[in-house]
């Protein structure tokens, strides 16, 4: 049981590592980006390729993936979504073609087979009795600071106020003299460091492969649907959520089962309360 | 007989009560003007009527059969059409389309007779836009939209029709006509409500004008002697936005 | 007054009147440029019924058997999602149960084959009834997540179910469509023909005129007297009967259902098909599914690249023309004709 409440900690704060760029792009932009789980994969393939065949260190193959995911961040709202933005059909077939354009680059230089990131520490601590890898424990403080840190940026800085501005009515944000477009790409580039960040941490315990890009993309969904699309509170609090249940449904009816789970979190939601938990309503 | 019979309607937004315990009968044949400030209720009147929004309170009885709380396109069916403050074309199809997407409607089916395609080129002779007729709608200028607007609600045959602000917006060149079209279908006998700001033409084309401010009525009679009434000059001079 | 009388006695005008004809021009151009679409239309389906004789091998024919299969389902998809505002991220989710309950019939249960194909049809139209419907209420984005998720869970359960559809491996054994390779391909340009005519002239009645409304204001529909839900279920149903019957026959062409037909990827590939041909078209749509097909084959010596070309290439071309490209071209020409 106790394991079962440690590892849920740890992935709600990583789950809301990722979750919430994914909100901050929809709350700015009503963008759906389907390429929003690439960023996580180019974060870990980034940091795999310096670190294990440049043998750069591993703080500083991270910081660089994360800062290359963050410019393919930038590249993608600049060049793809910003000149499509009002037709939502085709960001969403852009975004999503994208995701496999990067998932066939990836493989052809990579293949299909997985490969292995070295963990940051093989220590081990003891939290509430259980022996807590230190990879975890990192992955858990480093998550929780990121967090901290983008939420001291949204609500105590000007360019938070700008965002939250161009969130909600971009039109007036624009005529009140603020760069939407501009909020945007630095929103993307967060939203994809933050991604790419959540995935060099927990790579170590994971399957990499070409297409993991697919599964922290549902689980964004479900997170950012459940707590309601452009809403931060809610998004941290429905990472919780899910990361809870999954663990404990992972735990007592197998992985097969607790895959299911993000799904018919995003399938119900939308069905019985389209708005999420704290989310805007969604226009009907 | 009374043709349209509201019974103390009331809505209300959270802490807001937008329409209050509003109360009106129309007789047929009527053209009832319906002014007030910004905010005042009269296109939330609308919505409710149309089914667009339900009632928290209240009654609305078209012919002797309440109609309060159905879906839109049952009220439609009913027999009262309406027309939108902002108008609501369909991009990328032709003026005819426009006007032949309610030709397919229940109750203009059963009220009309022939092709939906002459049906509906009747529907725009009337409002004077047969010409026009291949046309894409966004080609169209602001008052003729709001003819297309008006030959969709006529294509359903309706028997009270409900027109939201159909001057605002527009040139004294573009309103003239329109008001024009207004009276003619008037003479003809139609029973309208009509919201409207341009007080003078209003005023020039009502059987009965009700005032509203706050979602209450204020004022209710001949145009000139609700434009004379103390509380209506006050609702719109007197500060209310 | 009798609102029957009001508008005919406003317009004072009785049948055959002058505004009546007054457009009759622009109906004869609109009606040649229709022949002449009708007719090349007729030219292409002669052409490609006489493949057999010109195919060098059997791998060939099933390229273009793979071909009109995969039109059928870009047009069902297309009824839909080009035309409702409802763009359906999750087709997937109705082409693989059809093709499942078919391969499930047949190898397990060993139905004759044209019944299990209605059952396919039948089995998709359920899903989409007890998925589809209540997701409808939905739109835009929402609506794309919703189906997504839907594909997504089918796609689990095959593999959480595995003792009885196969798990990765899916089913195998299953009865083929026709021992001759020519017989399988002209019974599914015939099945193409079929949908693609069907579903063109349904689009292109009243009731597809209302779908194209719908899409554009689904409060002007409603204020117009029309009950949008009643379309938009009959849009659904027809889309999901199409993919489930087009599902079916997959299941007996390919020989073999696993759960890549429940995937992503095989959404997306129906969506940028018909987004290729055209949206909203239904005839874009097919074109695009068959020649993406043909394409897609005659790349196959990329081996691994395959994809990565299809992709790199097709995302400048999205953002040049997001709405389409075969069918937008030639509206813009025929815009320059005028």
């Amino acid at each position: 049981m106790a394991d079962v409440l440690v590892l849920g900690a740890v992935n709600s704060a990583v789950y809301a590592m990722l979750a919430l760029g994914f909100t901050l792009i929809f709350g700015v932009g009503r963008v759906v980006n389907l390429a929003h789980g690439t960023f996580y994969a180019i974060g870990v393939y980034v940091a795999y390729t310096l670190v294990a065949v440049t043998r750069l260190p591993l703080l500083a193959g991270a910081a660089a993936a994360v800062l290359a995911a963050a410019a393919v961040g930038i590249g993608l709202e600049r060049l793809l979504i910003q000149p499509v933005r009002r037709w939502t059909f085709a960001v969403l077939i852009a975004t999503v073609v994208f995701a496999l354009l990067t998932q066939e680059i990836i493989y052809a230089f990579y293949g299909y087979t997985s490969r292995n990131i070295p963990s940051f520490t093989t220590q081990t601590l003891s939290i509430l009795g259980v022996t807590v890898a230190g990879q975890r424990a990192i992955t858990f403080a480093v998550a929780v600071l990121a967090i901290a840190v983008v939420w001291i940026l949204i609500y105590r800085t000007r360019f938070g106020s700008a965002v939250l501005a161009v969130a909600q009515d971009r039109e007036a944000a624009v005529y009140l003299g603020i760069d939407a477009d501009g909020v945007s790409r630095t929103v993307m580039a967060l939203s994809a460091g933050l991604a790419a960040a959540a995935g060099v941490l927990v790579a170590p315990v994971l399957v990499v492969s070409p297409q993991m890009w697919t599964l922290p993309l549902v689980k964004s969904f479900a997170i950012v649907i459940l707590g309601g699309l452009g809403s931060i509170p809610g998004s941290l609090a429905a990472s919780v959520l899910l990361a809870y249940t999954e663990t404990a449904v992972s735990r007592f009816a197998g992985s097969a089962f607790s895959d299911l789970v993000p799904l018919v979190v995003i399938l119900f939601t939308l069905l019985l309360r389209p708005s999420g938990l704290l989310g805007q309503t969604v226009e009907p | 007989m009374t043709l349209l019979r509201v019974e103390g309607l009331t809505k209300r937004f959270g802490g807001l009560t937008a329409v209050d315990a509003v109360s009106l009968a129309v007789q047929p044949g009527e053209l009832v003007g319906i002014i007030g400030p910004n905010g005042a209720g009269k296109t939330t009147v609308f919505h409710l009527l149309t089914g667009f929004l339900r009632p928290d309170h209240g009654r609305v009885v078209l012919k002797g059969a309440s109609i309060g709380g159905l879906r839109p396109h049952v009220v439609v069916d009913r027999g009262i059409a309406r027309t939108f403050q902002v108008a609501r074309p369909f991009p990328d199809m032709t003026v005819l389309e426009n006007v032949a997407t309610a030709c397919v409607s229940p109750r203009a089916r059963r009220m009309g007779s022939g092709h939906i395609r002459d049906r509906a080129l009747d529907a725009l002779a009337a409002v004077g836009l047969a010409e026009k007729a291949a046309q894409l709608v966004q080609t169209l200028p602001f008052g003729d939209l709001r003819r297309v607007e008006i030959a969709r609600a006529l294509a359903t045959r309706p028997e009270v029709l409900l027109l939201d602000e159909p001057f605002s917006g527009l040139g004294a060149a573009e309103i003239a006509p329109l008001v024009a079209l207004v009276r003619a279908l008037a003479q003809r006998g139609m029973t309208m409500l009509v919201v409207e700001h341009k007080l003078h033409e209003l005023m020039r084309l009502s059987t009965r004008v009700i005032a509203m401010h706050f979602g209450r009525i204020i004022a209710e009679g001949a145009p000139e002697a609700v434009a004379r009434t103390p509380s209506v000059i006050e609702a719109y001079l007197g500060g209310a936005a | 007054m009798k609102p029957a009388e009001t508008a005919t006695a406003i317009a004072g005008v009785s049948a055959g009147a002058p505004h009546r004809t007054a457009s009759a021009g622009a109906d004869r151009q609109n009606a040649g440029q229709r022949a002449a679409g009708w007719a090349a239309g007729a030219v292409i389906l002669v052409g490609l019924s006489v493949v057999p004789a010109f195919a060098r091998n059997g791998y060939t024919l099933s390229v273009f058997t793979q071909a009109a299969l995969y039109a059928a389902m870009a047009a069902g998809w297309d009824v839909l999602s080009g035309y409702t505002g409802r763009e359906n991220f999750g087709y997937a989710l109705f082409v693989g149960t059809g093709a499942y309950t078919a391969a499930l019939l047949d190898a397990r249960l060993h139905l004759p084959l044209p019944a299990g194909i209605a059952a396919a049809g039948g089995a998709s139209v359920l899903a989409a009834a007890l998925a589809g419907v209540p997701a409808l209420r939905l739109r835009g984005p929402y609506f794309a997540l919703a189906t997504l998720a839907a594909a997504g869970i089918m796609e689990r359960f095959t593999l959480i179910l595995w003792p009885v559809t196969g798990g990765e491996d899916g089913i195998y054994e299953i009865t083929p469509l026709s021992l001759s390779g020519t017989v399988t391909y002209e019974a599914t340009l015939v099945f193409m023909a079929v949908v693609v005519l069907g579903l063109y002239t349904a689009t292109r009645s009243p009731w597809g005129m209302v779908l194209r409304a719908i899409r554009a204001s689904e409060t002007a529909c409603e204020a117009s007297g029309l009950n949008t839900t009643t379309y938009k279920i009959g849009a659904l149903l027809l889309s999901a009967l199409t993919a489930g019957v087009a599902g079916g026959l997959y299941a007996h062409v390919q020989e073999h259902v696993g759960p890549a037909v429940y995937s992503v990827e095989f959404s997306v590939t129906v969506i940028i098909m018909a987004f290729v041909g055209g949206v909203g078209t239904i005839w874009g749509a097919a074109a695009g599914g068959f020649l993406l097909t043909l394409l897609g084959e005659s790349l196959r010596s990329l081996g691994p690249y395959r994809l990565l070309l299809y992709s790199a290439i097709l995302l400048p071309v999205i953002i040049a023309s997001p709405r389409g490209i075969v069918a937008p071209v030639l509206d813009w020409l025929k815009e320059r004709q005028r």
